[in-house]
């Protein structure tokens, strides 16, 4: 499934430009006349980009980004256009995690460079959340038992030591570590701890 | 008594010589008469009779009747007449002594205030100490010399015209002293028509130095905030054109760019055209530049906040915001805690801000009832300061509430709606927001805050 892209504008010529626009350049958009309507349509694409305007009656561009930093982090960055570049407010959107801040009006080529940026970039954010999907998934088919030896082997130790610890025999730890890898689809030991890494 | 027992006396001694009747007894009247009150003069001549008709034999009665009734009538015009006499004397002497306190208190006057004298010709005829110093120079030096040498362009006949029209303080002469300095001068005037039919003038000079000095400075810093409101509506306009025209030349960009993208996919055929599309995309971008750089131009210079002293600030301001009230039966009430006002901020700015939001208020009651407006100052934690213009007006409207603040919305005929987007953009540059509320005097409360600074930082 493509990324998409939310434009989030009062101003319609302006919204339906920048839709024209990123569909012309091959981005899938969908636009919003203002920040109450975003949230109350709240797409539920796991990853995405935003671009709003900062000036808006009622919920301005600020409050827009902070939702959704909390929301969603970095899987949905967020590009804000303003009329007139404020150094103060940009440097505390900046640090409210705002990828970046476009000055009305723009060299479109600017917004379609910063959007593709944004897009391979949440690619691998996509792809990370897949894969600790993926992990999550598997790992709510394990047994307690499994899980313990499955936390047991991610930190490294060895078949004796987990015995020792959780009280086993050697030869019972060894069947629970064939069934964790197969639950688990490790092909070997390095997988199965590159796996425990992906959740922390 | 006594004078009638002397009087009674003397009459017996004279008794011997012949027939006096009542003669002798005159003197006796007489004497309470000058010296006592008309009781006791009436009793003088009763006793005088009792005393005749006891002593003296008598004829007949009829004779005597008559003798007493012409001795009590006698008696009681010599009393009446020199009762009379002694009031006279009385209320003479007690005008003399009047005249004299008049004399002096008029004298103690004449040498505290600056007056001057003039015969019909402007000549001066007399020049009192306070005149001569004002001008200085001494009486002997101004007596007798026309009086347009010392004040230019004197002519009494102006000064009465002028009298009509305006109030002293607004006209103003100069005056010159001997040694060439002009100074303002105010003169009131009176005429003293003289006997022979020419007017003698009496002049009463202020020196109006310190007044014109304020005067001046009001009038400086009243230019001042013109000059600054000027710049800020210019900037605030500057500002929201820009803001409303990069709207329309971002959208036509983007259409541009969009146009552009789907002209590439036709291949080589659109290429002509989409080189002329990429030319319109550089004039729309064009049009944004210049834009950016009329409002950087008119931006309004931010500098650097410094620590005021809010009730200086304010001090400053009253006689601008005392023309503002005032003359619209307005009284302006002004209320800093003048304990921890120091703050940060550009003073002509925030001066610019507050007149702005005292203009709105007093507008807002001139046509009410009540007329109240207050400036209220109070420092609400060690870092912040509230200041709050209030009025008893009719408030904002609660629909109008959130459009308020919107550039070129105003509730007025002849306004621009500019004000109150200044003073938001100002007091926003001091890193405060401008709120409204309800006032408890009625109507409505604009406030913000500002930064405190302490003494310390002062620089």
């Amino acid at each position: 499934m493509t990324t998409s892209v939310f434009v989030i504008d009062d101003d319609f010529a302006v919204r339906d430009s920048l839709i024209h626009l990123m569909r012309a350049e091959g981005l899938r958009a969908r636009g919003f006349a203002s920040g109450e309507e975003f949230f109350s349509n709240l797409p539920t694409d796991p990853v995405a980009c935003v671009v709003t305007d900062l000036c808006m009656p009622g919920m301005d561009g600020a409050e827009v980004v902070n939702r959704i930093a909390e929301l969603h982090g970095d899987a949905w960055p967020v590009v804000v256009l303003t009329g007139h570049g404020n150094v103060a407010s940009a440097v505390s959107l900046m640090k409210a995690g705002v990828t970046d801040f476009i000055e009305k009006p723009f060299e479109p080529n600017r917004l379609i460079e910063t959007l593709k940026g944004c897009l391979s970039r949440i690619r691998q954010v996509d792809e990370r959340l897949k894969t600790r999907a993926n992990i999550d998934r598997r790992l709510d088919q394990l047994t307690a038992r499994e899980r313990q030896v499955f936390d047991q082997l991610a930190q490294g130790f060895s078949n004796k030591v987990i015995a020792a610890n959780l009280e086993i025999s050697p030869r019972t730890v060894e069947i629970f570590r064939a069934k964790v890898m197969t639950k688990m689809e490790a092909p070997n030991l390095s997988a199965l701890v590159r796996m425990s890494l992906g959740l922390e | 008594m006594a004078s009638v027992a002397i009087a009674l006396l003397a009459r017996l001694g004279l008794e011997a010589f012949g027939k006096f009747y009542y003669l002798p007894l005159i003197p006796a009247v007489m004497l309470p008469a000058l010296l006592a009150s008309r009781r006791a003069t009436a009793l003088a001549i009763i006793l005088s009779i009792l005393a005749n008709v006891v002593l003296v034999p008598r004829e007949s009665l009829t004779d005597a009747i008559v003798n007493a009734l012409l001795f009590a009538l006698v008696g009681a015009a010599i009393g009446e007449i020199a009762r009379a006499g002694r009031t006279a004397r009385n209320r003479s002497v007690q005008l003399g002594s009047h005249l004299v306190k008049r004399e002096a208190t008029i004298q103690a006057m004449l040498t505290a205030a600056s007056i001057v004298t003039l015969d019909e010709d402007s000549k001066i005829i007399s020049i009192s100490g306070p005149a001569c110093a004002l001008f200085k120079t001494s009486p002997d030096e101004a007596v007798g010399r026309p009086f347009h040498d010392f004040v230019e362009y004197f002519d009494p006949a102006a000064v009465q015209a002028a009298a009509g029209e305006q109030t002293a303080a607004e006209q103003y002469w100069l005056g010159r002293c001997s040694d060439g300095d002009l100074f303002p001068v105010g003169i009131q005037i009176t005429l003293l028509p003289a006997a022979d039919h020419a007017c003698e003038v009496i002049l009463t000079l202020t020196d109006l130095r310190l007044w014109h000095t304020a005067e001046l400075r009001n009038q400086a810093l009243n230019d001042q905030l013109n000059q600054v409101w000027r710049m800020n509506s210019l900037g605030e306009m500057a500002a929201i054109l820009s803001h409303e025209l990069n709207q329309p030349l971002t959208a036509a960009a983007g259409y541009l760019h969009a146009t552009q993208a789907d002209l590439g996919r036709a291949g080589v055929l659109a290429d002509s055209a989409s080189r002329t599309i990429d030319l319109a995309k550089g004039q729309v971008l064009r049009a944004g530049d210049i834009i950016r750089r009329a409002r950087d131009l008119l931006a309004v210079d931010t500098r650097h906040l410094e620590p005021h002293r809010l009730s200086s600030i304010l001090e400053d301001l009253e006689p601008i915001l005392q023309m503002l009230g005032p003359p619209a039966g307005v009284p302006i009430q002004i209320d800093i805690d003048s304990a921890d006002d120091r703050v940060l901020a550009d003073r002509i700015q925030l001066q610019q801000a507050i007149v702005n939001l005292v203009r709105n208020a007093v507008e807002a009651v001139e046509n009410e009832p009540l007329r109240e407006v207050a400036v209220r100052g109070r420092a609400i934690s060690t870092t912040r300061y509230r200041l709050s213009v209030e009025d008893s007006g009719p408030g904002v409207a609660p629909r109008q509430m959130d459009r308020l603040f919107q550039p070129m919305m105003t509730t007025k005929t002849d306004g621009m709606g500019l004000g109150l987007s200044v003073t938001r953009t100002i007091v926003e540059r001091h890193g405060g927001k401008l709120a409204v509320d309800t006032s408890d005097l009625g109507g409505a409360a604009f406030s913000f805050e500002i930064q405190r600074t302490f003494s310390g930082d002062e620089s």
